[in-house]
C-alpha cells in the first residue's frame, strides 16, 4: 500500500469526522496506572468467589503486585486501601488476602513489609481512636474501633508465617492484659469493654494457625497465652430479664452469654492436633511460597491506651460514635436462636454457638451485614457464598430441604447437616430482634432479608417459613416489642412475595379463639392482615390469599359497629334520630345526611372550610355555630351536649375535607386550627373533654383506617389542639373491655411514636433531666389496667397468675375463653411495661426511685409488683 | 464539565455504595453549568425522588413503607399536570439527610404495591416539580414505554404517534395547568420531526428533559 493512498484514507476519515460528529464525546483516556487499578482492584475484592480461579488469581495478582508495587504512589495507595477495605468489610476473604500478601512478600519483601506495617499503623491509629470517641464521626457502616481492632488483629494473625512470633504474640498479651485490668475495675459488675476485648481477641487466636499449622514455637506460646487468660479473666454472668426475648420461664431456649463460651470453643478448636481447625479452615499449604522469610516485624511496638483512660468509654454509653458492632456489647451479649434442633429432628441445622465455628460464622455474618450496610444487594450475595471460604464438607448442600436432610442424616449420621442459609437468616434475625435496641434502621434488615430471598427463593422461602412458624408458635411468650418487629418483618416479606402464606396452618387457632380480644395469636393475625392491607392498593389480592376462615380479618374497623353507634348516639338525641349500622359503616361524614335536621348547616360549614385561606373570616363560622341555638325549635334540641357536639362536628368536617390524603388533612388542619381554637375557646367544655372528643371524632371518621386516623391526630397535636396526655388516655381507654393500646398495632405505634417524639423534642432542648412526665403517665396507665384485670380475675394479692397450657387439641368453652382473655390481657399489659421500661430506659432511670417507692400502693398484687420492681431495678443496668 | 469529587475513583470500599447519585443525576449535572453545586446539594438533602410507583399507590402506603427509614416531614405526590391525578412518582421529605440516604440504601429496588420502585437523590423540592413533564401530562418515561402496564395507565401514547406515522393530534387545546408563562412561543422542535430522524433513539429515563410547552 502506497503512502499516498494511506494519506487519502486518512483525509477521508478526517472529512468524514467533520461532517458527522460523533454523538458522544470521545471517551476520556485514563492514565495507565489508573487503568491498571480499575482492572486489578475488583479482582482483589472478589477474590475467592470462584473456587476454580482462586489459584490462578493468587498467582497472577501476586505477580502483578510484585512488579508494580513501589513504582507509583497512586497504585500503592489504591492497593493498600483496597486490601484494608476487604479486610474490614468482608472478613471471610481475609485468609485469601493474607495468602496474597505472603505470596507478594516472598518475592518483594519491601512490598510485604509495607503492607504489614500499613495494617499495623491502622491498628495503632484505631487504638488511639478508642479514647477519642467524641472527636470521631462514625458513618453508619462503621462497626466501631474495637471491632476494627479485632479484624485487623485477625488479618495480622493470618500473616503469622512471615511475622516474628514475638511481635504478634505481644499484641495478644497486651490486649488480654487490658481486658483483665478493665474486668477487675469492679469485682461484681460486668465491664462491657473488657468482655468485648476478651471475646474478640480470643476468637482471633485460631487464625494464627490458618497458614501456619506446624509452628511449634507459636503453638507453645499460644498455649501459654490461653492458660494465662483463663486463670486471670473472671467470667461474670449477668441475667437481665428485661433483655430476654421471651417473657415467661418456659422460653424455648436457655440464655447463654457469648463470653462464657468463647474460651472453651477456642480450646476445643486447638485440641487434638487442631482436628476441628482442619475440618473448618481451608488448607492452602500447597499454595504458600516455598521459601519464605518469617522475620518481618512491626516498625514500632503497639501503644494501647491505659485502663484509666479507657474507663469512661468502657460502657459504650455514648449514643453515637460507638459503632454498630461495638454498641452491641453495651448490654450482655446473649446468643439468639430460631432454628432449634427439636423442630427438625435429632440434628442441628445451625452450627451451635458452643463451637468455635458457630461463634465465628455469627461473627462474620454480623461484620458483613454491618460493615457493608451501604450496599445490601452485595451483602445478600456475600452472606450466601460464605461456604466457599470454608471446607466444603463442613456444610450440607445449599438449599437442601429438611426432608432430604433427615434422609441423609439417617443414612449417614456423620454427614454435615449445617445449612448455611439457616445460619445466615438466624444471624440476621438476631440483629432484627436485638434488645434493647437495633444497630441499624429496621428497613435495612427487612429489605436485606427480602433480597436474600429474591436471589434464591426456592432455598430461602422454606427457611423463612420455619422462622415464621417458630415465632408464631411462641408468640404468646414473645416480648411485646419483638411481636411488633415480627409483624413488621412478616408483612414486608409478604408484600414483596404476593402475600402468599400457608394460612391453613393457623386455622385451628382462629376457629377456637377468634372471639378473643387479647389472644396474642389472634391479635397477631388481625394486625398482620391489616398491615398487609395498608401496604397494598389492591385489597382483592390480600383477600384472595386468605382462606375462608381468615376473611373475617379483612374488616379493618377500629371500633366495632356497636361502639361506634354508641359514640354517635351519645351526641344526638337518640330518641329523635336513630343511628344505624349502615350509617357508621359508610366511612363518610354522617352528619351531612338529610335525616339530620342540621344537615344544611353542615354543608355550609364544609363550604366555609373549602374557601381559600385569604377569604375566610372566623366570624362566618361563629354565625354558623350560633345557628344551632336559633329558631322556634332550636336545632340543639336534637343534640344531647351541644358543646361536645360542636367540637366533634367541626373536627369531623375538617377531617372530611382533608380525607383525600394525609397531606390534604394536614393542610386543612394547619389552615383552620386558629379558627377552630377561636370557636372552641368560647364553648363551655373542659380542656380534657374537648381533646378526647377531637380524637374520638377523628378515629370515628377514620374507623376503617385507624392508622390514618392516628396520623391525623398527630397533626392536631402539632398545632397544639391535642395534648400527648389525651392521646395516651384515648389509647388506653377501656371500650367495654377492649383496650386498643394493648392489641391494635396502630394504637400501640401511636403510643410509642408519641413518646419518641417527646424524646426528640426534649433532646432538641438538650435537657434530658426534664420531660419524663409522659413516660410516667403511660406507666401509670398500664398499672391501672393491670390492677383492674387482677380484680376482674378475682385473684388475691399474693396469688400467682398462671396461664393454662393450650395445645393444638385443647378445646375452650365460651366461659373459659372469657377468663383466658383476661389472663391474656394481664400478660400483655405486663409485657407492655417490660418493653416500655427497656425502650425508654434513660427516662425511667430518672423515675426509678419514684416508681419503686410508690409501687407498694400502686400495685397491690404482690407477684406482679415484684416483677415490676425487679425490672425497674434492672433499668439502671441498661 | 468536570464533577470534581463525583468523577474521582475511590478505593475506600470493597463494593460500590448504593447511596451515590444515579447515572441520570450525574449526566444531568454534566450538562448543567451549576451541576456540581446541585449534585452536592442532592447529597446533603433530606429529600428523595421515588419513581416507578403504581398510579394507584396512595400517600398512606408510601408513608407505611418509607416511615421505616425515618421521620417523614412531607410527601409530595407527583401529579399529571392536566388531570391532577397521581402519575407514578413522588418526593419524600425526611427530617434529616441521613434518613433520606437510608431510604436510598434500604428501599431502592424493593416492591411497593407490586412495583419495583426506584429512588434517587434530590436537591430539594420546588413548587412545580410535582407535575409530570410529558406531553400528555404524565411522566416522559411513560410516553417512551412500549409495553402495556396496567398499574401505570396502560399503554403510554398510541403507537402511531410515537413512531411518527402521522402528525400527533393537537390534543391539549385548553390546558388546565400552565407551566410556562411564555405560552405563545411555538414549539421549537416539532415532535414528529424528531421521530422521523433515523438516528433518534428514545432515551428510557424517568426524569428526561422535555421541551414540550403546553399551548
Amino acid at each position: 500500500m502506497s503512502g499516498r493512498k494511506r494519506r487519502n484514507d486518512f483525509d477521508d476519515d478526517d472529512y468524514y469526522q467533520q461532517e458527522y460528529r460523533p454523538r458522544f464525546q470521545k471517551k476520556q483516556r485514563v492514565p495507565p496506572v489508573v487503568q491498571l487499578c480499575k482492572e486489578m482492584m475488583p479482582d482483589i475484592t472478589t477474590i475467592g468467589e470462584s473456587k476454580k480461579a482462586f489459584e490462578d488469581d493468587i498467582k497472577f495478582l501476586g505477580e502483578a503486585i510484585i512488579n508494580e508495587f513501589g513504582h507509583e504512589e497512586y497504585f500503592n495507595n489504591a492497593l493498600l486501601s483496597t486490601l484494608k477495605a476487604v479486610v474490614l468489610e468482608q472478613p471471610h476473604k481475609q485468609p485469601a488476602i493474607a495468602l496474597l500478601t505472603i505470596t507478594v512478600n516472598a518475592q518483594n519483601e519491601v512490598a510485604g513489609k509495607t503492607i504489614i506495617n500499613y495494617f499495623f499503623e491502622e491498628l495503632q491509629s484505631t487504638c488511639n481512636n478508642t479514647v477519642k470517641v467524641n472527636e470521631l464521626n462514625l458513618e453508619s457502616n462503621e462497626t466501631g474501633p474495637w471491632n476494627k481492632i479485632k479484624l485487623l488483629l485477625r488479618f495480622l494473625s493470618l500473616l503469622s508465617p512471615i511475622l516474628l512470633n514475638d511481635d504478634i504474640i505481644n499484641i495478644y498479651s497486651q490486649l488480654f492484659n487490658l481486658a483483665v485490668e478493665l474486668n477487675n475495675l469492679d469485682a461484681e459488675k460486668r465491664n462491657p469493654l473488657a468482655e468485648a476485648i476478651y471475646t474478640n481477641t480470643l476468637a482471633d487466636i485460631p487464625y494464627l494457625f490458618y497458614l501456619s499449622r506446624s509452628d511449634s514455637d507459636l503453638q507453645s506460646r499460644v498455649d501459654q497465652l490461653v492458660s494465662n487468660i483463663e486463670s486471670s479473666f473472671k467470667i461474670k454472668t449477668t441475667d437481665l430479664s428485661l433483655l430476654r426475648e421471651y417473657n415467661s420461664a418456659t422460653a424455648p431456649y436457655e440464655i447463654v452469654e457469648l463470653p462464657q463460651v468463647v474460651l472453651p470453643n477456642v480450646k476445643k478448636m486447638l485440641a487434638n492436633n487442631m482436628e476441628q481447625l482442619e475440618q473448618l479452615f481451608m488448607n492452602w499449604t500447597h499454595l504458600l511460597p516455598e521459601s519464605q522469610n518469617g522475620d518481618q516485624g512491626f516498625n514500632d511496638a503497639l501503644q494501647l491506651p491505659s485502663c484509666e483512660d479507657l474507663k469512661p468509654y468502657s460502657f459504650f454509653n455514648s449514643t453515637k460514635n460507638v459503632g454498630s458492632v461495638d454498641g452491641m456489647w453495651r448490654t450482655p451479649y446473649y446468643v439468639f436462636h430460631v432454628y432449634l434442633p427439636q423442630s427438625t429432628g435429632d440434628f442441628e441445622t445451625v452450627v451451635p454457638a458452643t463451637t468455635y465455628a458457630g461463634e465465628l460464622f455469627r461473627d462474620i455474618f454480623i461484620d458483613v451485614v454491618e460493615g457493608l450496610e451501604f450496599n445490601r444487594r452485595e451483602v445478600a450475595k456475600q452472606v450466601m457464598m460464605l461456604d466457599l471460604f470454608f471446607q466444603e464438607k463442613f456444610f450440607a448442600e445449599q438449599g437442601v430441604s429438611i426432608a432430604d436432610l433427615i434422609e441423609t442424616y439417617e443414612q449417614d449420621p456423620l454427614a454435615s447437616t449445617f445449612k448455611i442459609e439457616d445460619i445466615v437468616i438466624e444471624t440476621i434475625l438476631s440483629l432484627v430482634f436485638k434488645l434493647p435496641s437495633v444497630s441499624q434502621p429496621f428497613a435495612y434488615f427487612y429489605t436485606l432479608l427480602v433480597d436474600i430471598c429474591q436471589n434464591s427463593p426456592k432455598a430461602i422461602a422454606p427457611v423463612f417459613g420455619r422462622a415464621f412458624r417458630f415465632f408464631y408458635n411462641n408468640v404468646d411468650n414473645l416480648d411485646f416489642e419483638l411481636k411488633l418487629r415480627f409483624l413488621d418483618w412478616f408483612s414486608i416479606q409478604m408484600s414483596n412475595f404476593n402475600f402468599s402464606w400457608k394460612w391453613n396452618e393457623w386455622e385451628n387457632d382462629s376457629k377456637r379463639f377468634s372471639a378473643s380480644n387479647y389472644s396474642p395469636k389472634i391479635s397477631f393475625m388481625k394486625n398482620l392482615v391489616r398491615k398487609e392491607l395498608r401496604l397494598t392498593s389492591t385489597p382483592s389480592e390480600v383477600d384472595a390469599s386468605l382462606p375462608e376462615e381468615f376473611k373475617q380479618y379483612m374488616d379493618t374497623s377500629y371500633f366495632s359497629s356497636d361502639i361506634l353507634i354508641s359514640i354517635y348516639e351519645s351526641l344526638v338525641a337518640a330518641d329523635k334520630i336513630s343511628i344505624t349500622e349502615e350509617d357508621v359503616k359508610s366511612n363518610d361524614l354522617i352528619f351531612k345526611q338529610d335525616k339530620f335536621p342540621f344537615a344544611s348547616i353542615v354543608s355550609e360549614i364544609l363550604d366555609y372550610i373549602h374557601k381559600p385561606n385569604d377569604t375566610r373570616d372566623v366570624a362566618e363560622l361563629e354565625l354558623l355555630v350560633v345557628k344551632f341555638k336559633e329558631g322556634d325549635e332550636p336545632l340543639s334540641n336534637n343534640i344531647t351536649n351541644l358543646n361536645k357536639f360542636i367540637v366533634f362536628l367541626l373536627t369531623q368536617c375538617v377531617v372530611h375535607c382533608g380525607s383525600r390524603s394525609l397531606s390534604h388533612a394536614n393542610k386543612y388542619i394547619n389552615d383552620l386550627h386558629e379558627d377552630l381554637k377561636t370557636i372552641w375557646d368560647k364553648l363551655e367544655i373542659p380542656q380534657d373533654v374537648r381533646e378526647s372528643t377531637i380524637i374520638e371524632a377523628v378515629l370515628s371518621y377514620w374507623n376503617i383506617n385507624s392508622q390514618n386516623g392516628y396520623l391525623i391526630v398527630d397533626a392536631f397535636k402539632f398545632v397544639g389542639l391535642v395534648s400527648t396526655r389525651s392521646i395516651y388516655n384515648f389509647c388506653f381507654f377501656d371500650w367495654s373491655g377492649k383496650v386498643f393500646g394493648l392489641t391494635d398495632v396502630t394504637s400501640i405505634d401511636t403510643v410509642f411514636r408519641t413518646l419518641s417524639t417527646q424524646l426528640k423534642m426534649v433532646k432538641a432542648e438538650e435537657s434530658i433531666e426534664t420531660g419524663v412526665e409522659d413516660f410516667e403517665i403511660v406507666f401509670e396507665k398500664i398499672c391501672v389496667i393491670i390492677n383492674d384485670t387482677i380484680t376482674a380475675l378475682g385473684f388475691s394479692t399474693d396469688q400467682v397468675v398462671e396461664i393454662p397450657e393450650i395445645t393444638e387439641t385443647t378445646e375452650v368453652s365460651v366461659e373459659e375463653l372469657q377468663r383466658l382473655d383476661l389472663l391474656w390481657k394481664y400478660t400483655t399489659a405486663v409485657s407492655f411495661t417490660k418493653s416500655l421500661l427497656r425502650k425508654y430506659s434513660v427516662q425511667f432511670k430518672q423515675l426509678a426511685e419514684k416508681l419503686s417507692s410508690g409501687m407498694e400502693t400502686a400495685i397491690p398484687h404482690v407477684p406482679t409488683r415484684n416483677v415490676l420492681l425487679k425490672w425497674v431495678k434492672e433499668v439502671e443496668e441498661l | 464539565m468536570s464533577l470534581a469529587e463525583f468523577d474521582e475513583l475511590k478505593w475506600d470500599h470493597s463494593v460500590k455504595r448504593l447511596d451515590t447519585p444515579s447515572h441520570y443525576l450525574l449526566r444531568k449535572a454534566k450538562k448543567n453549568p451549576n451541576g456540581l453545586e446541585e449534585l452536592r446539594k442532592s447529597v446533603d438533602s433530606a429529600t428523595i425522588y421515588v419513581g416507578n410507583l403504581s398510579f394507584y399507590t396512595s400517600e398512606e402506603q408510601i408513608y407505611e413503607l418509607f416511615g421505616k427509614c425515618g421521620t417523614i416531614k412531607r410527601i409530595i405526590m407527583g401529579l399529571d399536570r392536566f388531570k391532577f391525578t397521581p402519575c407514578g412518582f413522588c418526593f419524600v421529605i425526611y427530617e434529616t439527610p441521613q434518613e433520606a440516604r437510608n431510604a436510598i440504601k434500604y428501599l431502592g429496588g424493593t416492591k411497593l404495591d407490586d412495583k419495583v420502585i426506584t429512588i434517587d437523590m434530590d436537591p430539594g423540592f420546588e413548587d412545580g416539580r410535582q407535575f409530570g413533564r410529558g406531553k400528555s401530562g404524565g411522566q416522559v418515561s411513560d410516553e417512551m414505554r412500549f409495553e402495556f402496564d396496567a398499574s401505570r395507565g396502560g399503554f403510554g401514547v398510541p403507537l402511531e404517534e410515537r413512531i411518527g406515522m402521522v402528525e400527533p393530534p393537537q390534543r391539549f387545546q385548553r390546558p388546565q395547568f400552565q407551566r410556562n408563562n411564555n405560552r405563545n412561543r411555538p414549539i421549537s422542535r416539532p415532535a414528529a420531526s424528531r421521530f422521523n430522524n433515523q438516528n433518534f433513539q428514545p432515551e428510557m429515563n424517568d426524569q428526561e428533559e422535555d421541551n414540550y410547552i403546553p399551548q
